[in-house]
């Protein structure tokens, strides 16, 4: 059907959509309803790596043993999506396909080197999550691709998340933050970091994540990563507090410090 | 608001046909004016099946109707709210296949084959209405005050419980934290849920009914709770001790709680009336700007569409919108006022100033009219900031300028003076300055305005939330320019409103004229956004102080100059309240209430004062902290005594309220002289105290006892949930000497009830309470005199006093002790404890007495810490205008409030209570707001206190506090 007609939006929980039709910013007028297709549920592993169906919501993930297990990080980002209304009827492809620089799971499947899996009449493709994204709210999905799924590679490591909303729920996020370190060595420590709310896409930050692994200071690296990333002033905070909460948030990462 | 978009409406029309497993939907705007009208005759329609409340149903669906719309509009189950018609706040939370979800953002298609429950579905067994456990542990725990979140929060709860039979409070926080409460009571639907589950039944603060002791504590195993949600503490004062009632005292589930929590409270936009139309209105997208021309022909070509008004057809004067002075609205006021608001402006002076308003038949079809009205603007310059308002080169918004006028018309700002001010200033060994900023809050109730107006010749009966039928009622005569007796106003239940639903309100004249001009009633709802931007919030200050004080810490002079932002038009008085709690012979204060470009500003719980006292309480504790002084010592030492050091009070009680807080929040142990501990979590302790005075007027009653000794009490109340139904029929019981169970309470009707002043002012149990005693003393003295009635007799007695407080002034008092914790890395302040004590006189009601205290120290919380409406600078457009831009507190964020009442008896109220409702807002801004000075050592001056405000101030060079700080 997406073939017939490629500019068609798929939708599935509507959640996002609802609120960018009810703020008149929504320019798409023809949509492709996909909530039935329940094959794209499904959680399961598949050749090791972690598959999620498009499908599946927030709640799905939330309650997957598989995901609490290899990707608890995961599980508590869908805990901070709105409430339990939201999390009953947002999906994680949904989330994927929105671009939201603010999107809650997005940093996670970027820490997590996930891949989307994204199909169309001719075929299926693999695409990094890295190179998802190809400016604010673009994406490389090809009009008449489907986002099928997610996959996620294991992780090893400790796993970190954090959002920082306004309020404690319900709130869209002033930054929000994934982390992946790996055990510590001689020279350095591995670690994948990703951030949303500090640039027009969720982004990894390369040049943070090898000062990590040269064994930087981590006064050090929270300088790399305040001058890495280039958030902005808008409505939910101010570019300076995004970078030094990104910083502060990166020092509790690291040095596991208390509370999140 | 022509913005070339497609509507949520249409998109639904669109989507609605995707009902194959993947389905192409389509929505072109192109042909929308086809399909509405397609609509009006009958549009694409879908058959489903769907199992509601365990009943299998085939309906014929709309294929753009919203689950929230089939439910309430098509199947008449009304216990489902919407609150904000975008999955922001759960008020219309169903269980689809059993798990919650927003019916406002599910296609009625969509639940085709599926199951779907509401709040009608809950009883236990529909034959008897056994209400369930979860349903029962709401009304036993008071869960719901104004009841319109309530079915919202049933379901989630018991989603919540057939997964999980025994939840804890936390537990209940994370699944009901999708589900927002205005009236903030979210300690009491935490507790009722834990309760539900079991958990806590040993451990109830207060039987449902049963008798608290008259004095002293409560026995400390029911104080605390599993559920951790801290109780209610009563004390009796000595010198003032109250007696023991029969009725009055007793915590007593309110009596219209079953209704409540199972749907049956009908609201205004649960009312359907025959024949009745829909209603929209167009708004301004502007700031301020001239409509140089309205075309509605297209519109009026509609099918469906039966009347269409705008300033061209429509001259009514909303005379309560535009008040000179900003006082009660009346006659003389009338006259004089000349900043007039009328319900359609030509110029328009804010962004959703109505344009103009559609009826058509159905809401689908008003809303696609509304598409098609054209109008030319020409934009006009505007301002936002009220002191950049009365700048000379400022827009004027008004021919005079945009310093609004006082009740004599003269451009005059509020002024107040005591003393000589200059020689308190001389006297000082210090002096110190301030600024202090307040931001718009909007009142947010959960209920968004509606009307539903109906003429019957020239009887006008309007059913409206309204906090005062009988005000409501005039102004509505005095606007339409009929007799008051041609007006009936029905206000049978309403989901809050904290002070913007006094007064009529534009909507209410909107949907009067439309059904006048259609022929037919006419039903107008807002939607959250109008509400937020068109409906008044919280006026805004800037507040600059200056004290002066010796150093023993004596007050020798107190100055404020002040700047209220009051949008365009004057709808309430812009003070700014607080400095004359502080004993001081020298007093100056200047306030200028402003004309901006912004959403009027108008009353708001408390109108002038937690604004007011977060400026003067923060700066006195600024003052006590540069004079090395415990804020407690220094508050003591000043705190008002007399009203204005002049006046006796009726009963003071503020030296025990701050005793009793001291003492149970531990503050001599918990304070610590202000500045930042090591480590990234810092705490911090606040406190705050108020004296409050309500709000008076006469208020009447009429009792009317029948020979089955039914005693039937017509008062003109409301209740806006406060619980004013069940106070005065408790008062009613009591003064009566009958149980509560012969009271029949008649209300909310002004062609049945007398007149009552309305629930503002905190005044309703002082005001109306007292006429009620006063019409059970005249009927008791008739039975004394004439027997029971027997037979067809009936015994009416009635009573409209007008109280004397023998030249004395009646407050309320309290304090607030507050600890937070402050998380110096990330921003954030999370109050961790919170105590409040309060003198509200006699406790009528110790259950509903409990929720009010609760609700308004939580909304503080979220005034200090969260609330605000953002504009857009360069285009005067408001940016966050719905429940997650204005941040109020969810579940999650909300800490578990603990309450003590000091009782006491000035002999003048009914059985001594005193005023309660606004008061507990009144100080809490404060007590937050200091208690983030303690943690850190910096003073938040600029409310909200965001996580970015605080971060920018801890990193700001020299933050770190210098006198008297901790390193």
């Amino acid at each position: 059907m997406l073939r017939d007609e490629p500019t068609l939006t798929p939708l599935a929980g509507c959640t996002d959509l609802y609120v960018a039709l009810n703020f008149g910013t929504l320019k798409d007028t023809r949509f492709l309803d996909l909530w039935r297709l329940d094959r794209l549920r499904k959680i399961e592993l598949r050749g090791g790596a972690l598959s999620i169906g498009a499908l599946a919501t927030f709640t799905d993930l939330i309650r997957s043993t598989l995901v609490r297990k290899r990707l608890p990080m995961l599980a508590a980002a869908a805990r901070d999506v709105g409430g339990v209304q939201i999390q009953n009827r947002g999906t994680i492809g949904g989330n994927v396909a929105n671009a939201s620089p603010a999107g809650d799971t997005l940093p996670v499947l970027a820490a997590a080197d996930a891949v989307v899996v994204l199909q169309q009449a001719g075929g299926i493709r693999r695409v990094p999550f890295d190179g998802f994204y190809t400016g604010y709210r673009q994406t490389v999905r090809r009009p008449g691709e489907l986002i099928v799924g997610i996959e996620i590679p294991p992780v090893r490591g400790r796993q970190f998340f954090r959002k920082v909303g306004t309020r404690a729920a319900q709130a869209i996020s002033k930054i929000v933050m994934a982390g992946i370190l790996g055990p510590a060595t001689g020279s350095g420590r591995t670690a994948r970091i990703a951030l949303g709310s500090v640039a027009p896409t969720v982004v990894r930050v390369p040049r943070t994540e090898a000062a990590l692994a040269s064994g930087a200071s981590i006064e050090a690296v929270q300088r790399t990563l305040m001058e890495e990333i280039a958030p902005i002033d808008d409505l939910r905070s101010t570019a300076e507090y995004r970078r030094r909460v990104a910083a502060n948030l990166l020092a509790r990462f690291v040095c596991g410090a208390s509370r999140g | 608001m022509r913005k070339r978009r497609i509507s949520r409406r249409k998109f639904l029309e669109g989507t609605g046909t995707a009902l194959a497993a993947v389905g192409v939907v389509a929505t072109r705007p192109t042909i929308a004016a086809q399909r509405a009208g397609a609509a009006a005759s009958g549009a694409a329609r879908t058959a489903i099946r769907v199992t509601v409340n365990g009943v299998a149903r085939q309906v014929d669906v709309d294929d753009r109707w919203t689950l929230a719309e089939l439910l309430r509009d098509h199947l008449e189950l009304t216990g489902t709210k919407i609150g904000c018609d975008r999955g922001e706040c759960g008020a219309c939370t169903v269980l689809l296949d059993g798990k919650p979800v927003y019916s406002c953002s599910q296609l009625a298609v969509w639940v085709d084959g599926r199951s779907v429950e509401t709040v009608e579905g809950l009883v236990k067994n529909v034959q008897n209405e056994k209400l369930s456990a979860v349903q029962q542990a709401f009304v036993d725990r008071d869960a719901p005050q104004c009841g319109f979140c309530t079915s919202g929060q049933l379901m989630a709860a018991k989603a919540l419980l057939s997964s999980n039979a025994h939840p804890t409070a936390e537990d209940a926080r994370a699944a009901m934290t999708g589900n927002l409460c205005r009236c903030s009571n979210y300690n009491h639907y935490v507790d009722a849920v834990v309760a539900a589950g079991g958990r806590s039944a040993e451990s109830l603060a207060l039987p449902a009914t049963g008798r608290l002791p008259a004095t002293g504590r409560l026995p400390a195993t029911g104080r605390a709770s599993l559920s951790g949600e801290p109780s209610l503490a009563i004390e009796s004062l000595a010198p003032q001790r109250v007696t023991a009632l029969n009725v009055v005292g007793h915590a007593t589930p309110r009596i219209d709680a079953v209704e409540r929590v199972t749907g049956k409270a009908k609201y205004t936009g649960d009312i359907r009336l025959p024949g009745m139309l829909y209603a929209r209105v167009l708004r301004s997208p502007h700031p301020h700007a001239r409509i140089i021309r309205i075309d509605t022909s297209k519109a009026r070509a509609l099918p469906g569409v039966k009347a269409i008004v705008t300033h061209e057809n429509c001259k009514v004067v909303w005379g309560a919108g535009g008040i000179s002075g900003g006082q009660q609205y009346n006659d003389e006021v009338k006259k004089i006022t000349k900043h007039r608001r009328y319900a359609f402006n030509n110029p328009v002076r804010f962004v959703g100033d109505p344009v103009a308003a559609v009826a058509a038949v159905d809401r689908h079809t008003a809303e696609d009219a509304l598409q098609l009205i054209d109008v030319e603007y020409e934009p006009l310059a505007f301002v936002l900031d009220p002191e950049a308002a009365l700048k000379p080169d400022a827009p004027k918004i008004w021919p005079e300028g945009n310093l609004s006028p006082n009740a004599r018309n003269e451009l005059m700002p509020i002024s107040q003076k005591r003393g000589d001010i200059d020689a308190g200033f001389a006297q000082a060994d210090h002096v110190f300055e301030d600024r202090f900023t307040t931001a718009f809050v909007h009142n947010a109730q959960m209920e968004p305005r509606a009307a539903l107006a109906a003429w019957q010749g020239d009887k006008l009966t309007i059913y409206t939330p309204t906090q005062g039928i009988s005000n409501c009622r005039t102004d509505m005569a005095r606007d339409l320019e009929i007799p008051p007796e041609k007006v009936d106003v029905i206000c049978h239940y309403m989901g809050g409103g904290f002070g913007n639903k006094n007064q009529n309100q534009d909507a209410d004249l909107i949907a009067t004229v439309l059904a006048k001009e259609a022929g037919a009633p006419v039903k107008l709802e807002l939607s959250r956004k109008e509400d937020f931007i068109g409906v008044h919030g919280r006026w805004p200050t800037v507040q600059y102080y200056k004290v002066g004080v010796k150093n023993d810490g004596t007050l020798t002079a107190i100055q404020l100059r002040g700047y209220s932002g009051m949008g365009p038009y004057r709808k309430n008085s812009g003070s700014i309240g607080g400095i004359e709690i502080y004993q001081c012979p020298n007093h100056d204060v200047t306030v200028h209430p402003v004309y901006t470009n912004r959403t009027v500003s108008g009353n708001f719980r408390g109108p002038e004062f937690p604004q007011g006292f977060f400026g003067i309480e923060s700066m006195m504790d600024e003052v006590a902290s540069k004079l090395k002084l415990d804020p407690v010592e220094f508050i003591q030492k000043n705190m008002t005594r007399k009203f204005r050091d002049e006046t006796p009070y009726t009963n003071y009680t503020l030296d025990e309220c701050i005793r009793r807080g001291v003492e149970a929040f531990d503050w001599k142990k918990k304070w610590h002289p202000p500045g930042a501990e090591g480590g990234p979590i810092k705490h911090g302790c606040g406190v705050s105290f108020m004296a409050f005075r309500s709000g008076l007027g006469r208020s009447s009653a009429v009792i009317r006892l029948d020979s089955k000794g039914r005693y039937a009490v017509h008062v003109g109340v409301t209740d806006v949930g406060a619980g004013a139904k069940t106070t005065m029929a408790l008062i009613a019981a009591e003064a009566l000497d009958v149980p509560l169970s012969k009271i029949d309470l008649v209300w909310g009707d002004t062609d049945r009830c007398p007149f009552s002043v309305g629930e503002s002012g905190s005044r309703t149990t002082i005001m109306t309470g007292q006429a009620v005693v006063e019409a059970a003393k005249d009927l008791k003295k008739q039975i004394a005199e004439k027997g029971l009635p027997k037979g067809d007799e009936v015994l009416i007695a009635s009573a409209s006093p007008n109280p004397q407080l023998q030249g004395k002034v009646r407050n309320a008092f309290g304090a607030h002790f507050v600890e937070v914790e402050v998380d110096a890395q990330l921003g954030g302040v999370r109050v961790v404890r919170y105590v409040c004590v309060h003198d509200c006189g006699r406790i009528i009601n110790p259950l509903t007495a409990d929720s009010q205290i609760k609700g308004g120290a939580t909304m503080g919380i979220g005034m200090a810490l969260h609330e605000d409406l953002l504009y857009d600078r360069r285009s005067g457009v408001p940016l966050t205008p719905g429940f997650y831009g204005a941040r109020i507190l969810t579940h999650r964020d909300a800490p578990p409030i603990e309450v003590i009442f000091i009782e006491s008896d000035d002999g003048l109220g009914p059985f001594g209570a005193k005023s309660m409702g606004e008061s507990s807002k009144v100080p809490a801004v404060a007590a937050v707001a200091n208690a983030v000075f303690n943690a850190i050592g910096v003073r938040m001056r600029d409310l909200p206190i965001t996580r970015d405000k605080i971060l920018d101030a801890l990193e700001a060079p020299g933050a770190a506090i210098t006198a008297g700080g901790r390193s």
